[in-house]
């Protein structure tokens, strides 16, 4: 029996389901036109597992982007996530969307400045730098844009341009990159299960 | 045990979890109440609910199993609530119940939240005679509908603005009677005498109902006559409001001659409510029914009653929030 692992990435608006056998992502459904846009995890799940010809006892892991994001997207696919793992007895290992959109951005030196929209006027901001995600909070935008005046120079990744700036590479993380976190994080306990980050005003 | 139905609860702040048979024996319930991550606010936070419906949903499904000892073989169904209610709490329960529905080989039927409250009634040992008319009074809602039979709901008529129990709530807050605002005011109201002209909304037409004209005269009376204490205005209130449910109830009974009359949803634990009722029932010659008090608030066990119909009709909605669902919809 092989071992497959499920990703799912979901915090940039759309809900993208994968699945990786032998270190390599085997199925991702947003490369399948009929599940393009698709919010049906279980359609989109069983699909996969038809794709790559497994079955779901075969699962022994999941990878689930926690946002910051959309609320009701972060919370579907985690509450998916958890479910299965629940059933299955597998971790859940959690992905800060933050650390996928560092990751996919970054260049091997230039830090990565991370802007996302919240609800107006807050936006999520992080910093990626050599690697790590080293800064995040939820603030105002201008705040955000005053702490990237004090950056040298860096790319941008989210969806929200800054002037002056070349805009932002990518909202997106490949599935790979979610794949790459999975393996690199520390080895999660069976009932680890994935909570997604909340914004909260006062 | 087998024959279970795994009902799941979480269209506002609550998280509830039930096994319920079909004999509705409640095999086993938990309720995990978001009362203090929301008291802050004065109000439910919608964010923090989901995400506190996530950190509660599981542990609360496991305990209810361990305490049941249920696996999943004993499950025939999952039933989960679709709507109405706040879309990202909608959205935890129905996304685990997929989860759990592929991953255990259970189907799982959305659930509307409506039709729960109304087969409250049957759980324990209730036996609604039909037709019925019915009467859900809680926090949430306020409605009269007509049943043919378990199945086929006729909404005569619904709130044009609060609920009654927001209506109870903010009254209780006015008068300084704390949460939750229902038992609070009961309980004044029996020590006080209905001093206070307050007005009887809508009260002489038709079946809709209007509670916010009736509150912003509470408020007005608090301001205008300092001397009348809280008693004399608590009975005042809860008599307006008895009086306004009761010519509904009246009406229906003399309009649609059911069998039953069934008053469901957190105001139906009101003792005054349910003396009211049971007079005006004893009238017409109609069964009351009133579900035991402790399932006549948001709880699983109602969600898992009413996906019996479900299984029974081979209807099954899919699991996608509906915030906004009516009585007439599955
Ligand atoms: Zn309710």
């Amino acid at each position: 029996m092989s071992k497959v692992t499920l990703l799912i990435q979901a915090s940039n608006g759309v809900p993208v389901l994968a699945l990786a056998r032998d270190g390599a992502i085997r199925f991702d459904s947003s490369e399948v036109e009929s599940l393009a846009g698709s919010r049906e995890y279980r359609l989109m799940l069983e699909t996969g597992l038809t794709e790559i010809g497994a079955t779901l006892k075969e699962i022994t892991r999941i990878g689930c982007d926690i946002g910051p994001g959309g609320l009701g997207v972060t919370r579907t696919a985690a509450a998916f996530a958890n479910g299965l793992g629940f059933t299955l007895g597998i971790p859940v290992v959690a992905l800060p969307a933050f650390a996928l959109l560092g990751a996919e951005a970054f260049d091997g030196h230039t830090p990565v400045a991370l802007l996302r929209r919240a609800g107006r006027p807050y936006v999520h901001f992080g910093i990626f730098r050599d690697g790590t995600l080293i800064h995040y909070e939820h603030c105002l935008e201008e705040d955000a844009l005053k702490q990237l005046e004090n950056l040298d120079k860096y790319n941008l990744a989210g969806n929200i341009p800054v002037e002056g700036t070349a805009p932002p590479k990518t909202n997106t993380a490949k599935m790979a990159t979610l794949l790459s976190l999975v393996d690199a994080a520390p080895k999660p306990a069976a009932n680890a299960r994935a909570y997604p980050i909340v914004e909260v005003l006062s | 045990m087998s024959g279970l139905i795994l009902g799941i609860e979480t269209s506002c702040d609550d998280t509830s979890v039930a096994l319920v048979d079909r004999s509705g024996h409640v095999a086993a319930i938990k309720t995990v109440s978001q009362y203090e991550v929301h008291e802050a606010f004065g109000g439910v936070y919608p964010e923090l609910a989901s995400r506190a419906h996530l950190e509660a949903i599981l542990p609360t499904i496991q305990s209810v199993m361990d305490e049941a000892s249920a696996t999943p073989k004993d499950l025939t169904a999952i039933g989960v609530t679709r709507g109405p209610g706040l879309i990202g709490s909608l959205l935890v329960g129905l996304s685990t119940s997929e989860a759990l529905s592929l991953g255990w080989g259970v189907p799982a039927y959305g659930v509307n939240h409506l039709r729960g409250h109304i087969r409250s009634v049957e759980l324990e040992d209730g036996q609604t005679e039909f037709p019925a008319v019915i009467m859900l009074v809680s926090g949430g809602h306020t409605l009269i509908a007509d049943l043919k039979d378990p199945w086929s709901y006729r909404l005569l008529g619904t709130t044009r603005d609060d609920s009654v129990g927001e209506s109870y709530d903010k009254v209780a807050r006015m008068l300084g009677l704390g949460m939750p605002g229902g038992p609070a005011i009961d309980r004044a109201a029996t020590l006080g005498r209905p001093v206070l002209r307050l007005p009887r909304p809508m009260k002489n037409e038709g079946y809709e109902f209007s509670f916010s004209g009736l509150k912003s005269s509470v408020a007005r009376h608090i301001e205008n006559h300092p001397e009348v204490s809280l008693e004399d205005m608590s009975a005042s209130f809860v008599a307006a409001c008895l009086d306004v449910l009761v010519a509904k109830a009246d009406r229906a009974l003399a309009e649609c001659k059911p069998r039953s009359l069934v008053i469901v949803g957190g105001v139906s634990a009101s003792p005054q409510l349910r003396d009211a009722m049971a007079q005006v029932a004893g009238r017409h010659g109609v069964n009351l029914c009133l579900p035991p008090v402790k399932w006549a608030t948001d709880n699983a066990a109602m969600i898992a009653m009413a996906t019996w119909d479900y299984i029974e009709r081979g209807v099954q909605p899919a699991l996608f929030p509906k915030p906004n669902l009516s009585l007439e919809t599955p």
